[in-house]
């Protein structure tokens, strides 16, 4: 037996039918939605074929509040500290290991650690760089998380 | 310390018994009572459960290993007296956590010594202990990462010390 397929064509009944619109969990509009437009502009499509689709007119001129910046996390750097007891190929083997690097990617962060004093790592969630830093310590690297400032 | 034998499954070394029983009594130190306790971050602290769920994460995981550590070294299969040499067998999924006690061990040895930059290192009575394990533990560390490197060198070798086995 076939999966019902899903019909394109409007459900019965007369009146005009709003295009949903997708919203997160806080009710606001995500940032960077394709249904970007203050709902005053919403496009009402006929369910009835034949008859004039009203459109309601773009509010011009209001300015639309731009959130990308407040509703994204803050961001977390992930850093690994330069000192005198780490080897260099284990410092290296560790990152390629908790970070799937390749050898070469993990070698370029392993020199910064060694002749800048620190290497940033990862830029990233809370979640995960603490994840991360459990990872490395696990290994006894001297890794910290820090706030983006 | 030297490679004697990669397999798909494990890596087969060929010791002295002078050299098995320096790796040996490094091991049975595990895990070290480390003098600064781990932190999460250096300023900005999500919140103190945070730091909590690091120091119980690490400290679970020690014990983790030190089972997996002790199941090891009784298990005949792994090290084995054969001729005038020791046979040591470490399978590949012993690899990671044994490169983590090793180092646990090593950097635990330098922060009793009171975490001494190279050109502070000074090795009195008091300090020669925490120097061997240390030294010893890093000449393992690099014989299984040039195992794993496919580098089939001997290493531990007396002489001034690789490159790569240079500390960070």
């Amino acid at each position: 037996m076939a999966a019902a397929k899903p019909s394109s064509q409007p459900g019965p009944g007369p009146g005009p039918r709003l295009v949903p619109v997708r919203r997160n969990t806080r009710g606001s509009i995500p940032p960077r939605s394709p249904f970007r437009h203050p709902p005053s502009a919403i496009r009402i499509q006929s369910a009835s074929p034949g008859v004039a689709e009203p459109h309601v007119a773009p509010a011009i001129g209001k300015t639309e509040k731009t959130a990308d910046k407040p509703d994204l996390e803050p961001a977390w750097l992930v850093i690994c500290w330069d000192d005198p007891v780490n080897l260099m190929d284990y410092v290296t083997h560790v990152f390629q290991v908790v970070f799937g690097w390749q050898r070469q990617k993990a070698e370029y962060h392993m020199m910064q650690v060694h002749n800048n004093g620190k290497s940033l790592l990862a830029r990233t969630t809370l979640e995960q760089a603490e994840h991360y830093v459990h990872q490395l310590q696990k290994y006894s690297l001297h890794a910290t998380m820090e706030r983006e400032s | 310390m030297k490679l004697l034998q990669t397999r798909p499954d494990a890596f087969v070394f060929v010791l002295g018994r002078r050299e098995m029983a320096l790796f040996l009594n490094a091991l049975r130190g595990y895990p070290v009572a480390r003098p600064k306790p781990p932190a999460l971050t250096l300023r900005d602290a999500p919140d103190d459960s945070a730091q909590a769920l690091l120091v119980d994460s690490l400290a679970e995981h020690k014990r983790e290993n030190a089972v997996a550590l002790r199941k090891f070294l009784e298990n005949p299969a792994h090290i084995r007296l054969e001729g005038t040499a020791m046979r040591l067998t470490i399978p590949r999924d012993a690899v990671e956590w044994l490169l983590q006690v090793l180092n646990d061990l090593r950097v635990g040895s330098w922060e009793l010594l009171g975490c001494p930059k190279p050109d502070e290192f000074q090795v009195t009575e008091e300090t020669v202990l925490n120097y061997t394990v240390m030294e010893t533990c890093g000449m393992f560390q690099m014989s299984l990462l040039n195992a794993l490197a496919g580098n089939d060198t001997e290493s531990g070798s007396a002489g001034p010390a690789a490159e790569s086995e240079e500390p960070v």
